[in-house]
């Protein structure tokens, strides 16, 4: 039962969302060609499915058997009515040539024998990095719990989820039939991807038939469908593939409207485009093209309010989940506008701009990767796109620039990502325009697509991509069967063995700080990735002012001013950082009277701008903690501390970090109008050696927000301090492996 | 051609809409009103590991001086009289006995007087070469002579018993010849002294 749930779960999904896709289409009367219904009712119906668990989640419902019941009724209402059937085959005039007949049996062939290398792939257990740290996590929390919930401490549970929702029930249905949530639910979800990437190649090929381009549809089919990235994509709980397939169907609605241009056909590019959202955010620009395509079409407003209207239906709930969770509708992005205290902008600046190089420093470089073998790329395309530019020459029909169009529309979207895998939305179309082009010479054709099946077969391709590029390397059909055991199997998955390490030694309920990632999936104990939230930053900085020279408290700024009375004061930032990683930050704001300090008190009312949740850092007498700005420094920013009452003081000090050397602070109090006067703009600068234990005062910190475990490879920032005198920390080494320490923190 | 227009008009009108928009949303956020003060934290000492080196630049630093140092701070530097004295607040020793020291790259378990100074050109052309008694609680822990202006440090392990449990503890360095001027003595210009463990 191990080895079939999986395929149960798996197949119960797929088979629900063709039903669910086949009865809508029955209730908008739109009939589709044999070839086009399975990819497109399977795409319609899971963007359908995705909005019922999606309400289903919301409710708290999510039981096994409650999604059971929900897959159960929906397959049954297309077998009753009849709308489970394929429609009929055409009479077709076969004027084929024996050489194009062969060409598609050769394509056939390639095919069939990729996707049995897939199946078997897809049927072993999850070993993707992200499908083990985050998307089948999130799955697995939520199953825990029957519904959504607040998690403050990841910043990919707010992404949209759309695909994920669509593994949910497989992941539910294969983790209860085989006792493993994990590993079969896992194995669930990756099946249900792979339908993804069978449909996206499907789809690929029924465009070229109804365009007229048959020959060139199947070419372009193939191209995708063992494309390498498509593989290992397709192949594990990852969802870029599925987002391409969902892309490629919602360009895909939008032509069938404009050969039908019937209403009812706007309500799919609508749903299609809007689950582009719901997929992937990137993917959105779909749902803009939906929505422009057809308003360029047919000039009608209306028209274009509908597919508007459609795309919100489905991708409104999602920017409704952030908006209530984390006060941010596009989290984890546009923090600086919906400011939060979940996700910093500094960690969003950070991070777009990692991922718009992933530390490359040539560019020139980044070609061969995407293309040939991986690098910081992660997965290739393979080598046989490298002639890509002659897709190009399919400008010269229509369906040549119908496909480029939104082409370029998504690739606009790929260096805000340099992941290839974020090609993949865009690659149908491309692989639609390099086979347009090449169709004239089917020879070409098959000696391309030839090409690059020899070229993406895994032992090929083990010989010239880079040893950590995410490819398929081996058909694991013992794992698959599960007569391999998934220990022995997972052990060569980087983080996997973190996150058994993990699962064995830190005790049930506990929270684990971890400078990086572990495979989530693969423990039951709750991860808080250094830089996943604000919260797990604000961890990690506390550590690191115990540690860190540039982050220790070390500098005072010192304004003196005759001894008066105040009822209000603030310090204000004057000066554009000129550096953009250049935060403000204050670990202490202090008063003093006559070289006292004045004592705070809890009627004083403290804000600060940005960052208000953060203020209370700043006056809680800790030197690791600090309030920072959390976004580059800018003028304006301000503490400001309301005493409610007069009080004399003659000095403020401001402890902070020599990380933001360049701010200039001016402290200024209000007057009797309550008007803000100038009182210093010329600290005195002095130097600070704290006399308690930072390191002990940061195990404090962390004990008090709930953390007291701490996973720290030996790589790891401040791992070479805590490894060399853990007393002096108040943590206890608890075990260590894989070349990590786990420590407790306090004894 | 109506519908043409009315695209228009209504793709005109949306970037008007955009700010009112954003406005609405930004309207609704969530934003505290303010915080109190929090819990003050204790301090948490480290008897085992406590060193504490005073820099002139300290912003405390005149809360350590007992005698002899000059009040004005010039770069990262104050000119010292004769015998400049500072005092420190050495932790109880019950703390060393609760958490035995670990022989560590990090650590040493004898503290070393720590003096960082120097002698200037101005000075040493009228004094000449100066000798140096290092003082620790009254005791002398060394005597250095200095034949030239230049910056200097001196760093010697103090015996255990010299250092009172949870006392007050006295550190300085005497001069033999000092330069006056205008009514002022003129000893070296002192930078750092302290106790430290490496």
């Amino acid at each position: 039962m191990a080895a079939l749930a999986p395929l149960i779960g798996a197949l119960l999904t797929v088979a629900a969302c063709y039903a669910l896709g086949s009865l809508l289409l029955a209730r908008l009367r739109v009939t589709l060609a044999r070839a086009e219904k399975p990819p497109l009712a399977f795409t319609l119906g899971a963007a359908v499915l995705h909005l019922a668990i999606f309400a289903i989640l919301t409710l708290h419902i999510a039981y096994t058997p409650v999604l059971g019941a929900l897959l159960g009724t929906i397959l049954a209402a297309a077998l009753w009515s009849g709308e489970w059937r394929l429609p009929q085959r055409l009479e077709e005039c076969r004027t084929d040539s024996r050489f194009t007949r062969t060409v598609r049996g050769l394509f056939f062939a390639a095919a069939a024998t990729f996707t049995l290398v897939y199946f078997i792939n897809a049927w072993a257990p999850e070993i993707s990095p992200d499908g083990s740290s985050y998307h089948l996590p999130l799955i697995a929390r939520y199953l825990r719990i029957h519904g959504f919930e607040a998690i403050p401490t990841s910043l990919f549970a707010s992404l949209s989820q759309g695909v994920e929702l669509v593994f949910l029930p497989a992941f539910a249905i294969a983790g209860s039939l085989s006792g493993a949530a994990l590993s079969g639910g896992g194995s669930g979800a990756a099946l249900v991807h792979l339908a993804f990437l069978m449909a996206l190649a499907l789809a690929v090929r029924a465009y070229g038939q109804r365009t007229g381009h048959g020959l060139a549809g199947n070419a372009a089919a193939l191209l995708v469908y063992l494309s390498p990235v498509a593989g290992y994509v397709g192949t594990t709980a990852y969802i870029d593939v599925a987002t391409a397939s969902i892309v490629f169907a919602a360009f895909y609605w939008t032509q069938i409207w404009d050969d039908d241009r019937r209403n009812s056909l706007l309500i799919c590019v609508g749903l299609l485009g809007g689950y582009c959202y719901a997929a992937k955010y990137t993917a959105a620009v779909m749902a803009i093209y939906g929505a422009g395509y057809v308003l360029w079409r047919s000039h009608s407003l209306r028209a274009a309010a509908l597919v508007a209207g459609c795309a919100a239906i489905m991708a409104g709930p999602w920017l409704a989940k952030n908006w209530i969770y984390v006060g941010n509708p596009i989290a984890p992005f546009g923090n600086s506008v919906f400011r939060n205290p979940y996700i910093h902008p500094d960690f969003e600046r950070r991070l777009i701009a990692f991922l718009q190089d992933y530390g490359l420093s040539d560019r020139r470089k980044l070609p061969w990767m995407v293309f040939v073998d991986g690098g910081v790329a992660q997965m290739p395309l393979g080598p046989a796109f490298l002639i890509l530019p002659i897709g190009l020459l399919a400008l010269r029909k229509r369906t040549g620039r119908r496909v480029l169009l939104p082409a370029a529309l998504l690739l606009s979207t790929y260096f805000s990502n340099i992941a290839t895998r974020f090609l993949l939305p865009g690659l149908p179309f491309l692989a639609l325009a390099l086979a347009i082009a090449c169709e004239e010479l089917p020879f070409v054709l098959l000696v391309i697509v030839l090409f690059h099946a020899i070229a993406s077969w895994p032992r090929i391709l083990n010989r010239y991509v880079t040893p950590d590029a995410l490819v398929l390397r081996r058909t694991p059909w013992r794992a698959a069967l599960r007569r391999q055991s998934e220990d022995s199997f997972l052990s060569a998955v980087p983080n996997y063995s973190a996150a058994r390490f993990v699962e064995r030694t830190v005790p049930p309920g506990e929270k684990v700080l971890a400078m990086g990632g572990v495979a989530d999936a693969y423990t039951s104990r709750e991860i808080l990735v250094d830089y996943a939230s604000a919260f797990n930053e604000q961890l990690s900085d506390i550590l690191s002012a115990a540690w860190d020279e540039i982050a220790k408290p070390s500098r005072a700024l010192v304004f003196r001013f005759p001894e008066h009375a105040l009822r209000r004061i603030r310090v204000v930032q004057t000066t554009a950082a000129p550096k953009a990683d250049e935060v403000w930050s204050v670990h202490e704001f202090r008063i003093y009277r006559g070289g006292r300090e004045v004592p705070r008190s809890g009627e004083w009312k403290l804000r600060a701008f940005p960052n208000p949740w953060g203020v209370p850092y700043a006056f809680d007498n800790s030197q690791v903690t600090r309030w920072r700005s959390w976004e580059t420094a800018a003028p304006g920013m301000y503490i400001d501390v309301d005493f409610q009452a007069e009080i004399r003081a003659d000095q403020v000090r401001i402890e902070t970090s020599t990380d933001n050397p360049d701010l200039r602070l001016r402290l200024e109090e209000t007057d009797g109008a309550g008007r803000w006067i100038v009182i210093d703009q010329k600290p005195e600068e002095f130097t600070l050696t704290p006399e308690v234990s930072l390191r002990r005062s940061a195990a404090y910190e962390l004990r008090s927000h709930g953390v007291r475990y701490l996973f720290v490879r030996d790589a790891d920032p401040g791992a070479h301090y805590y490894a060399q005198d853990p007393a002096s920390w108040d943590f206890t080494p608890v075990a260590r492996a894989e070349g990590a320490t786990i420590y407790r923190i306090g004894r | 051609m109506r519908f043409v227009n009315g695209a228009r008009r209504g793709l005109l009108a949306m970037p008007r809409a955009i700010p009112l928009v954003m406005l609405t949303l930004c309207a609704c956020k969530r934003y505290p009103e303010s915080y109190a003060p929090p819990p003050q934290r204790p301090n948490f000492e480290d008897p085992a590991r406590w060193e504490r080196v005073i820099h002139m630049t300290d912003v405390d630093a005149p809360d350590h001086f007992v005698a002899d140092i000059a009040d004005p701070l010039a770069a990262n530097w104050r000119w010292s009289g004769k015998r400049p004295m500072v005092h420190l607040d050495v932790p109880a020793q019950e703390g060393l006995a609760q958490a035995p020291l670990p022989q560590t790259q990090m650590s040493r378990t004898k503290l070393a007087y720590h003096i960082e100074f120097a002698i200037p050109q101005e000075t040493f052309r009228s004094t000449g070469p100066v000798t140096l008694t290092f003082l620790v609680d009254g005791h002398a822990l060394d005597v250095r002579r200095y034949d030239a202006a230049s910056p200097y440090q001196f760093e010697k392990d103090v015996p255990p018993e010299w250092i009172s449990s949870g006392g007050d503890l006295r550190l300085g360095a005497e001069i033999d010849k000092v330069f006056s001027s205008q009514g002022r003595t003129y000893g070296f210009l002192l930078i750092a002294i302290g106790l430290k463990r490496n």
